[in-house]
């Protein structure tokens, strides 16, 4: 089983995911009163969205970590048929979801009509019923694909609002890019890396160079008076 | 002229009150924001309601004034327009 295989991996692994969460909680945390004093909607889509990321990547730090805690051989069935394992499981697919809708919604939400941006409830409902469908059949296929949209329509959005911004907020629109793409992907390879971590390390090594890159704008956007 | 986005317009009202000595009644405080009375309704109920504002009642006339809050947004109020330009939200 993997973690005998390579153990060591599996605890970079687990660290690496710490270092993407904490980065996610401390870009919540600095933006905490810019939000409190301006009430920007743009800036709370933007703090829920680096949220429900960090919500994601420590649930999946969990799931993760059963890998390497549980006794050989009763790892597969216990993830499966495990009722924690499933709320995890259940809580990354919802808080990523989540994560990408609000990462739109804060490019996105001057074009939106305020009566849906209101309904908060539904797109919370939509994400619910994805990660619930997840759980129950113990398929992230509906998921994946379901994120895929998304990536694609952040891609459309992107492009029409690429032609009309600043330079350094193109670059921006790529960085988002990633970190979807990059989620998709790590998602396709927790399947495969169920033997191996290497390539989620890979993946890890890339999110953390991008959002320590947005921690760094954030904390330079912050010390302008 | 170009058209003010919320924050500017906020930032604009709490700038005439703070130029007031932080005290300044409603009409005065109307005209120099340059909106038109409803809009200017609306954007100070949004104010009051944030407590970034506060009304004041003297000798039977009312004045508002900026709160504590109030006066750390027009501190702030460069960092959070960069935040938003840079962030492209």
């Amino acid at each position: 089983m993997a973690p005998h295989l390579a153990p060591f991996a599996f605890y970079i692994e687990l660290i690496f995911s710490l270092i993407v969460t904490m980065t996610c909680f401390v870009i919540y945390h600095k933006t905490k009163e810019l939000y409190i004093l301006s009430k920007h909607k743009g800036i709370e889509y933007f703090r829920k969205t680096f949220l429900f990321f960090g919500i994601a990547f420590l649930a999946r730090f969990f799931l993760r970590s059963a890998i390497v805690i549980l006794p050989r051989g009763a790892k597969p069935i216990f993830l499966r048929m495990n009722p924690w394992m499933g709320t995890i499981s259940f809580i990354v697919s919802y808080a990523s979801t989540m994560a990408l809708i609000y990462l739109i919604y804060s490019i996105y939400y001057k074009k939106i009509n305020k009566n849906i941006l209101k309904k908060t409830y539904i797109i919370h409902a939509f994400a619910i019923t994805i990660a619930l469908s997840s759980m129950f059949f113990h398929n992230k296929i509906i998921m994946l694909i379901l994120q895929f949209l998304l990536f694609i329509l952040f891609g459309i959005i992107s492009l029409k609002k690429y032609r009309n911004t600043k330079k350094n907020t193109k670059n921006l629109f790529l960085v988002y890019l990633a970190i979807i793409g990059l989620w998709i992907i790590s998602n396709i390879l927790e399947v495969l890396s169920f033997f191996t971590p290497v390539p989620s390390i890979i993946i890890y090594t890339i999110s953390i160079i991008i959002f320590a890159k947005i921690l760094d704008k954030v904390l330079k956007s912050l010390t302008i008076k | 002229m170009k058209k003010r986005d919320r924050l500017e317009v906020i930032y604009d009202i709490l700038n005439a009150i703070k130029n007031n000595r932080n005290s300044i009644r409603i009409t005065p405080l109307i005209r120099k924001s340059n909106l038109s009375s409803k809009r200017f309704l609306k954007y100070y109920e949004e104010l009051l309601e944030t407590k970034l504002v506060q009304k004041i009642d003297s000798k039977n006339i009312k004045y508002t004034s900026l709160t504590e809050k109030g006066l750390a947004f027009i501190e702030k109020y460069k960092t959070i327009k960069t935040f938003v330009e840079d962030f492209g939200l």
